[in-house]
């Protein structure tokens, strides 16, 4: 569990980091959006103590992070943006060193790498030069490392930033698994589609403040503040456009040939009875439902808030 | 510092791992031992047997070749590693691990310069062949490994302090690099010597009464290996206590202001030893006292004074952060002690310790010297000047921010090099030349040469004239920046209350 109270950075004259109180519990995916130099970077530098705050309060996992950073640590995984590899080891040295830094009994390690090198699928490059290594290798390489002390807390810096596309999948892999084992990940980044596809929560940094902060969907509503429902119709595009002309939670209609896209101020039961009015009407409705609104919407909206 | 010795230091593996790879290792150590073996088969065959003197020089060439490989070798590897690391990243894993800060700085120290080690450990068998053909005893030989070894710690601490601090990538290995070529120019040089391997290379090929005729460290240890020790690991100790602290988190001060006055006492203690030269139980009376000794006891604590003021002084965004963090807290101030607190209480402690030493110091050469009070004079200009130092500093860091060192360097050159260039040029058109009063009131002016000034002259009206015109320019200026960084203080603390 990440607790953060009150938290605030700064380089000299700038203020990174304002006042940022977020709590993410065990099991959560979290993705921290913004821009470059919205904050983000220094947040999770701070959240290991590799960044003094100036003032606030760092829990890790009940752990106070001022006060006994070398335990609050312990529980997490860090890893930075840039891919900092010791060129002049092989993959399999590179994790040895970091499973005997972090204390991993001698006679478990080889099995401990091995599952990580799985994990990651670099074990075919197990006794390959690091220098050698891809770009997107080199980021799984650092997955690994940052998972072998099977922390409680992970703390991800732009982890899909020159990663192919398979690194991709096998990313969002890995951190779905970890939010289903409990741990607490957290994510920045600022391309908004590796977040959506398995962020459970996210926040929206601008300017060093946390700018709002909650589940997706939860975000997105209150950022949007109205549904988008989605009907796809079969049959009676005509009619369907009478009747959503007719009702009175219908705001704003959209048609894309036999696809309607419906801003709706109603709530799911009004939803519900748009629907029957539907069927009632001969509409031959093939899919009902309400769009899931992106993160880059949700995004774009509160940064022209920001803005503005 | 040290609490416990980890039965594993995963930094040292990793080095003993990449750089000591038998496709690299194995041809350097070739290369090293043929190069060796000629420099002895030069003595055997060049020479013959009985020749010392020419089995001597090829003794000290071996010296130098493992001199080089250590020291200057050694130390740009070291700097090299923890800077790559550093600027890499690589550093804050570390950091993040549960490793220890001391497990790392060992870890760097000893793994950055593995090879050089290992290349050094080849050399030792032809040292000790030569060191026999050249009639070197073996407790003078096994002085010489023992003094090049701990100089190597002393410099790869040197190295690593310096890769944890310089930001510019490789600036600090040139630094060192330059330092040790200095170093090893000067290095004959009293006490400058004893921070080289010189001591126990002179001794090995002085002997004995080498030892007696030139050193002494408070006229009672006569050993020039022994008091290069008592240089050499306090000095070693406190970079190791630097590294430690910047292994533990980048953007900390490499010694806190505490620490930092601890340090200038030790660096004060060393120097006082060498200053003052009583006559012993086998050292006779020595003149060199206050021509030697004394200037030297006042520059060696100026410049230390000078350079850990530089090290403790926070910059105007780590003074606001100091306030706010204060703030926070409900104090009413930064305490004066905190590493985020202005430079003032420092600053004063080592104006206090300095003149604690020089005090010290006149008690002990009263019995020897008619003049030593002139060493109180001395000092107290060398205080004054690191007091308006620091304090310039200060000011300037809160002033001016990211330009505060140009604008720093501009008044060091104003108020010591100037004053330099005009006594200087004033010294040509004056008739007894740089010993003309008006060229010596500006010589005074600057500590460069104001506090040698201060011993140098034999006449005692122009002597006195000298001392009160660089005693009382370094406390005018003293005072002024005092009030200076006091006013700065007071407005970046203002500022700070205005932002949020």
């Amino acid at each position: 569990m990440i607790q953060v109270r009150d938290l605030r950075v700064d380089y000299d004259d700038v203020c990174a980091v304002r006042d940022l109180t977020l709590e993410i519990p065990p099991g959560e995916v979290y993705g921290l959006i913004g821009p470059n130099g919205a904050g983000k970077t220094t947040t999770l530098r701070a959240l290991v103590g590799l960044k003094d705050s100036t003032y606030g309060d760092i829990l890790l996992n009940g752990v106070d992070l001022l006060l006994n950073r070398e335990e609050a640590v312990r529980a997490v995984g860090f890893m930075p943006d840039s891919a900092p590899i010791y060129e002049d080891l092989t993959v399999y040295e590179y994790l040895d060193l970091f499973a005997s830094s972090y204390l991993i009994p001698k006679d478990q390690r080889r099995a401990t790498i091995e599952k990580h090198l799985e994990l990651v699928d670099l074990t075919e490059k197990r006794t390959a030069m690091t220098a050698g290594l891809s770009r997107g290798m080199r980021q799984r390489l650092l997955l690994a490392k940052t998972l072998l002390p099977e922390p409680k807390i992970a703390l991800l810096d732009e982890p899909a930033s020159g990663v192919d596309p398979y690194g991709r999948i096998l990313l969002k892999n890995i951190l779905r698994q970890l939010g289903a084992e409990g741990k607490t990940v957290l994510i920045s980044s600022h391309i908004l589609t590796e977040l959506s596809d398995f962020c459970t929560s996210v926040g929206i940094m601008e300017k060093g403040r946390l700018v709002v902060s909650g589940r997706v969907a939860e975000v997105a509503a209150q950022v949007l503040g109205q549904l988008e429902v989605q009907i796809e119709v079969l049959e009676g595009e005509e009619m369907c456009a009478q009747v959503l002309g007719h009702n009175l939670h219908v705001k704003e209609t959209r048609r894309e040939g036999s696809l309607f896209l419906v801003n709706f101020d109603g709530n799911e039961m009004d939803a519900s009875d748009l629907l029957g009015a539907l069927v009632r009407s001969n509409v031959r409705v093939a899919s009902f439902g309400r769009r899931q609104a992106g993160l880059e919407e949700v995004f774009l909206k509160v940064g022209a808030k920001e803005v503005s | 510092m040290i609490r416990s010795i980890p039965a594993e230091n995963p930094v040292l593996t990793k080095h003993l791992r990449s750089r000591l790879r038998p496709q690299h290792l194995v041809p350097l150590a070739i290369i090293v031992a043929v190069v060796c073996g000629c420099v002895v088969w030069a003595a055997i065959a060049g020479a013959g047997w009985n020749d010392e003197d020419y089995a001597k020089g090829m003794f000290r060439f071996l010296v130098f070749i493992q001199a080089v490989i250590l020291l200057l070798v050694g130390t740009y590897q070291v700097n090299s590693a923890v800077g790559n690391a550093r600027a890499s990243g690589m550093l804050d894993f570390h950091r993040i691990s549960p490793q220890r800060p001391d497990v790392l700085t060992v870890g760097f120290l000893l793994g950055g310069a593995i090879r050089e080690w290992i290349l050094f450990a080849v050399t030792i068998p032809f040292s000790g062949a030569l060191a026999a053909l050249a009639g070197v005893g073996p407790t003078a030989w096994v002085l010489v490994i023992v003094q090049i070894a701990v100089a190597g710690l002393l410099y790869h601490a040197a190295g690593l302090v310096a890769g944890l601090v310089f930001s510019e990538g490789r600036g600090g290995a040139v630094l060192i690099i330059v330092l040790l070529v200095v170093l090893s120019m000067v290095g004959a040089l009293r006490p400058v010597t004893y921070l080289t391997i010189y001591p126990a290379v002179m001794a090995a090929m002085g002997g004995e009464s080498f030892s007696r005729a030139v050193h002494g460290f408070y006229g009672v240890i006569s050993s020039p290996v022994l008091i290069s020790m008592l240089h050499q690991i306090p000095l070693l100790l406190f970079l190791l206590i630097a590294a430690e602290r910047k292994m533990r988190h980048d953007l900390t001060f490499a010694y806190s202001k505490p620490l930092s006055v601890a340090f200038f006492a030790v660096i004060a203690a060393i120097a006082l030893g060498d200053a003052v030269r009583l006559p012993g139980a086998q050292m006779g009376y020595d003149m060199l006292n206050l021509n030697v000794g004394a200037p030297a006891l006042c520059y060696a604590l100026a410049l230390a004074g000078g350079l850990l003021a530089l090290a403790v002084t926070p910059g105007a965004g780590d003074f606001v952060k100091g306030l706010r963090h204060a703030r926070k807290l409900g104090w009413s101030r930064v305490p004066l002690w905190s590493d985020l607190a202005v430079n003032w209480a420092p600053l004063l402690s080592y104006g206090f310790v300095f003149m604690l030493t020089a005090a010290a110091g006149v008690f002990l050469l009263s019995k020897v010297e008619a003049d030593s009070q002139k060493l109180l004079f001395a000092s107290a200009t060398g205080a004054c000047t690191v007091l308006y130092f620091g304090a310039a500093k200060q000011s300037f860091d809160l002033v001016f921010r990211k330009h505060a060192r140009v604008y720093l360097v501009l008044l060091l050159f104003f108020l010591w090099g100037v004053p330099l260039l005009l006594g200087m040029l004033l010294s040509f058109a004056s008739r007894n030349g740089p010993e003309g009063a008006i060229p010596q009131a500006f010589f005074a002016i600057s500590p460069l040469s104001g506090i040698g000034l201060i011993f140098g002259q034999d006449n005692y009206h122009r002597g006195m004239l000298n001392t009160w015109i660089a005693l009382s320019s370094a406390a005018l200026l003293a005072m002024c920046f005092l009030a200076l960084s006091v006013l700065a203080a007071h407005q970046a603390k203002e500022a700070a209350e205005g932002t949020t």
